[in-house]
């Protein structure tokens, strides 16, 4: 069996697997209207006792927003039909309105629905060095090892509990990085944002564990509206992980979260993403839009912001996480894989905007099509004029299975200054047959090959991924494209 | 801000005058198809930055300038022809055009020879309609490309090579575009070259100009490669400081036919210069090689689109720019392979060497890719010179100022390096040379 036929195979295989994380918990919500009018964002507002400057801050997002209704963005290389935002809910919170102290103050169900997504928080508690502030529809509902960072000086909790409790910080970088006015999705997110996360770390500290939020979708046509907010002051260090799974539905759902970061002179903040949201049955129906914001200022000397993503989920994926590498010496760093299969379509990338001298950044971007899936990688550099010395490498490899998908390749290389050195590279190509033999020869099945040389394809970034994650990465790279044939 | 700059030129307002004096004008077809291509223009209009294809490239600046049509040029050009000619023969083709107008006093078309037409394409459309008019018609047809009907709507003289099937050109065909502009003009200059199944053909193009005003040169070429049929192309833009150049070629491959292309732009104020390449059929070859070399205040865009059509094409490019001053360098590469376009090859390759603070390089290079059994790249450099490599030269006695141009002089010729063609390539040499020797000294440059 040729390399296609095989990697075919395996890819129709994972098509009748289905999508393992399929299953609707069934909580009563408490429910804003449908749709979006000033009105709603006053009661989303009221709902997460807002302050008065940020239900001002909501309101001028929202009229912006609704000034811009022909400005949905419309350049990236994704097609789907046109999004009605007034048939959508923008408020859903479980019933228990009431923050639960602990876990047995959280709702049975919710927690049945973490098991089934292999997150038992009880086991994760006893396991060490992760702390889950667990998102189920926008508000947080359990947070643990609390204890444990507040020792350490560390803040984190919902963004609500931060601006009830930490206003003046949340004041200070809210919007600072990504501001309202910054895009269509992220000026929607700004207007009625729910939930996420918020973390500070003070001077000088290295976070005692790895942070990490566990995100959900549910409640019926509800669309996701995250704001994580991550701040890490002078010399200190905090690595925060996301992974999402999401429940099967009819219908498209629409997902524009804002992620801000925020690094001081010398801090470091490495933020790493496993999404897997459901992507759509083999003719793309239902699967999830990701339309996502996420940047980083990298605002003192020295100070360094590392995104890694591993992209397997999601109907549409439109998400080009960032850094503005504005002090002197600050490093930015972008490794992404981006799986699409069947009707998927990804267009995703960075930017890397080197403002300060002696900053460098590098950009290393895997992506794999296979079935009829459209995968497009899509990045800037820009050296500004003051850039001296600045550095940028930049290498995105697309992988084809099947000659049904595309992989597209758009990078925008801006240069203003004469002493920055930027270098780019980039390759398509597909499993050669050679490849394939190699490892048939040695006894291994079709799909046993195509795993082993599409992780082989991926290690330069899964190799950045915490422990944590690599294991659960490294078989989610499996799974999109094996299924269980055999 | 718009997607479209609305300009209210003279010489489009003056459409009936000014068409009853272009060439093949009485002829129904071309008649029809200049009004029908003056609508699409007023209908399209300019494109302004907020067109992805345009976004580094601002005709604002064009837009204002109340452009009229070429007139016949008074008196002779102040160029020394002999000076421009490529091959340095002197013995090939030759066909001039100055101001847009064939100029037959210093052309020379050669002989007649069998399956051979070297010719202008006023005398082409009088005397050859039936092979040039598919052509024009075709690509007149496209939509959305507004210099594009524009060209039509007022084209004017141009070279037409027609070579049946078989036929071989000894010598590269040289055609000079001559420009002297003593008030804001527009020439719109329209090629084409048919090359029949098994044909070699080469031909040169040379854009100079000067004169005290402002000029716009809107140049369409384009060229049809049959099978097997070889095609080169080598152009040099070398416009006056003052000038517009926005020039279209667009080239089609048959199955096994070549396109070997080379650009130098050292010219105009601003210029773009697009090359959009199909390869139609099975085991089509397109390489598309080039430099660009601006100071001052000059904008140069090289914007290319190379579309796989067939199986088993390939595809190399590979520019080098070297940017001084406050210049601005675009190169917009896209290489684009549809869903039947197995085993195609297609790479690219652009490096840009950065002399100022204040240039600046924005590039694009661009993969779409709808097969599977490809093996594609682009790579894209920007730098400086190498501190190191000043050193060792300067360490071995060279001064500042030779270091640094022996340097550029090496970063360029690698991309002069791969033209075939010995007396074009002393042509391009003495180019960089010229370019070089009016570089300001380094220390005035640098500002310490």
């Amino acid at each position: 069996m040729s390399a296609v036929d095989a990697a075919a195979e395996t890819v129709e295989a994972l098509g009748e697997s289905g999508y393992k994380y399929g299953f609707v918990t069934d909580i009563e919500s408490d429910t804003a209207p449908k749709g979006l009018d000033e009105e709603i964002v006053r009661f989303i507002s009221a709902k997460k006792g807002d302050p008065e400057w940020l239900l001002d801050w909501r309101l001028k997002a929202y009229r912006l927003w609704e000034r811009q209704q022909d400005e949905e963005p419309r350049w990236a290389k994704v097609s789907y039909p046109p999004i009605d935002y007034q048939d959508a809910y923008y408020y859903s919170a479980p019933k228990s309105v009431d923050r639960p102290k602990s876990l047995e103050e959280v709702d049975p169900e919710l927690l049945a629905t973490y098991e089934k997504l292999g997150i038992p928080l009880h086991e994760q508690e006893m396991l060490a060095g992760v702390a889950v502030d667990a998102v189920f529809d926008s508000v947080s509902v359990a947070t643990t090892f609390k204890g444990e960072l507040e020792k350490a000086g560390v803040l984190f909790c919902s963004i609500s509990e931060a601006v009830e409790k930490y206003p003046e910080l949340v004041r200070r970088y809210l919007g600072s990085v990504v501001p309202y006015s910054d895009n269509f999705y992220a000026t929607l997110n700004s207007a009625v944002f729910t939930d996420g996360s918020f973390v500070y770390v003070p001077e000088g500290v290295r976070c005692p564990m790895e942070l990490s939020t566990y995100f959900r979708i549910n409640a019926a046509n509800t669309g996701q509206f995250e704001r994580t907010l991550i701040v890490a002051d002078k010399g200190s260090y905090v690595s925060y992980l996301e992974g999402c799974t999401a429940p099967m539905r009819d219908e498209h759902q629409l997902h524009a979260a804002v992620v801000e970061l925020v690094a001081l002179d010398d801090a470091e903040i490495k933020y790493s993403t496993v999404q897997n949201w459901y992507p759509g049955d083999e003719e793309g129906r239902g699967g999830i839009y990701n339309f996502v914001t996420k940047r980083g200022a990298c605002r003192g000397s020295r100070s360094r912001i590392s995104w890694t993503q591993v992209e397997t989920g999601s109907a549409i994926t439109w998400k080009y996480p960032s850094c503005i590498l504005q002090g002197d010496h600050s490093v930015g760093e972008f490794y992404s894989i981006a799986i699409t299969n069947n009707r998927q379509q990804a267009d995703t990338g960075t930017k890397m905007l080197h403002v300060g001298r002696d900053t460098r950044s590098t950009i290393v971007s895997k992506g794999i099509s296979a079935g009829r899936a459209q995968s497009t990688y899509r990045g800037l550099v820009r050296m500004q004029g003051k850039a001296e010395s600045a550095r940028n490498f930049t290498q995105c490899d697309s992988l084809l299975i099947g000659d049904k998908c595309g992989a597209h390749t758009v990078p925008y290389i801006e240069v203003r200054n004469r002493s920055a050195k930027v270098e780019h590279e980039a390759t398509t190509s597909k499993i050669s047959d050679d490849q394939m033999d190699y490892c048939r020869q040695r006894g291994m099945s079709a799909e046993e090959a195509v795993a082993l040389i599409v992780n082989g394809f991926c290690k330069e970034v899964l190799q950045e991924l915490p422990m944590e994650f690599a294991v659960e990465a490294q078989k989610l790279v499996g799974l999109s494209l094996e299924g269980s044939v055999g | 801000m718009s997607r479209r700059i609305v300009a209210e030129f003279p010489f489009v307002e003056r459409f009936d005058e000014v068409a009853a004096g272009l060439p093949g004008a009485g002829l129904d077809w071309l008649d029809a198809l200049r009004r029908d291509s003056l609508d699409a223009f007023n209908r399209v209009a300019l494109p302004s930055t907020r067109v992805e294809a345009w976004k580094y490239t601002n005709l604002k600046d064009l837009a204002k300038t109340p452009f009229d049509i070429a007139a016949s040029p008074e008196g002779d050009p102040p160029f020394d022809l002999d000076g421009i000619h490529a091959g340095g023969s002197g013995a090939g083709r030759r066909l001039v055009f100055v101001n847009g107008r064939f100029d037959a006093g210093r052309s020379r078309t050669g002989p007649p020879s069998e399956g051979l037409a070297v010719l202008s394409l006023g005398e082409a459309l009088r005397s050859r309609a039936r092979i040039v008019r598919p052509h024009i018609e075709r690509l007149s047809s496209l939509e959305d490309e507004a210099l594009l009907a524009l060209n039509t709507a007022f084209m004017m003289d141009g070279c037409v090579i027609v070579a049946g099937d078989g036929v071989t050109i000894d010598l590269p065909v040289e055609t000079v575009f001559v420009n002297d502009a003593r008030s804001p003009t527009s020439v719109h200059p329209r090629n084409l070259v048919v090359a029949g199944a098994g044909s070699r053909i080469a031909l040169t193009e040379t854009h100079v100009g000067a004169g005290p005003s402002e000029y716009w040169s809107n140049p369409v070429t384009e060229i049809v490669v049959a099978a097997s049929a070889s095609v080169v192309h080598r152009k040099i833009q070398r416009e006056s400081r003052r000038a517009y150049h926005l020039a279209n070629t667009r080239v089609t491959l048959a199955e096994r036919g070549t396109y070997r292309a080379f650009l130098m732009s050292v010219g105009a104020g601003l210029s773009r210069c697009e090359i959009d390449a199909t390869l139609e059929g099975e085991g089509a070859d397109c390489r598309l090689d080039g430099a660009y070399l601006a100071r001052d205040r000059q904008h140069t865009d090289i914007t290319t689109r190379v579309t796989h059509a067939g199986s088993g094409g390939s595809s190399r490019q590979a520019f080098r720019g070297v940017l001084d001053g406050r210049s601005r360098g675009v190169f917009q590469g896209r290489v684009s392979v549809r869903p039947d376009a197995q085993r195609t090859d297609g790479h690219q390759l652009n490096k840009t060497l950065l002399l100022s603070n204040d240039a600046e390089i924005d590039t694009k290079p661009e993969l779409e890719i709808y097969a599977d059994d490809v093996k594609c790249s682009h790579g894209a450099t920007a730098g400086h010179l190498d501190e190191l490599e000043l050193l060792y030269l300067r360490s071995r006695g060279l001064g500042a100022e030779e270091a640094r141009r022996v340097l550029i002089r090496a970063f360029v010729a690698e991309a002069v390096e791969s033209v075939e063609d010995g007396p074009f390539r002393d042509r391009l040499d003495a180019e960089i040379d010229d370019w070089l020797s009016r570089e300001p000294p380094a220390d005035a440059e640098a500002g310490a």
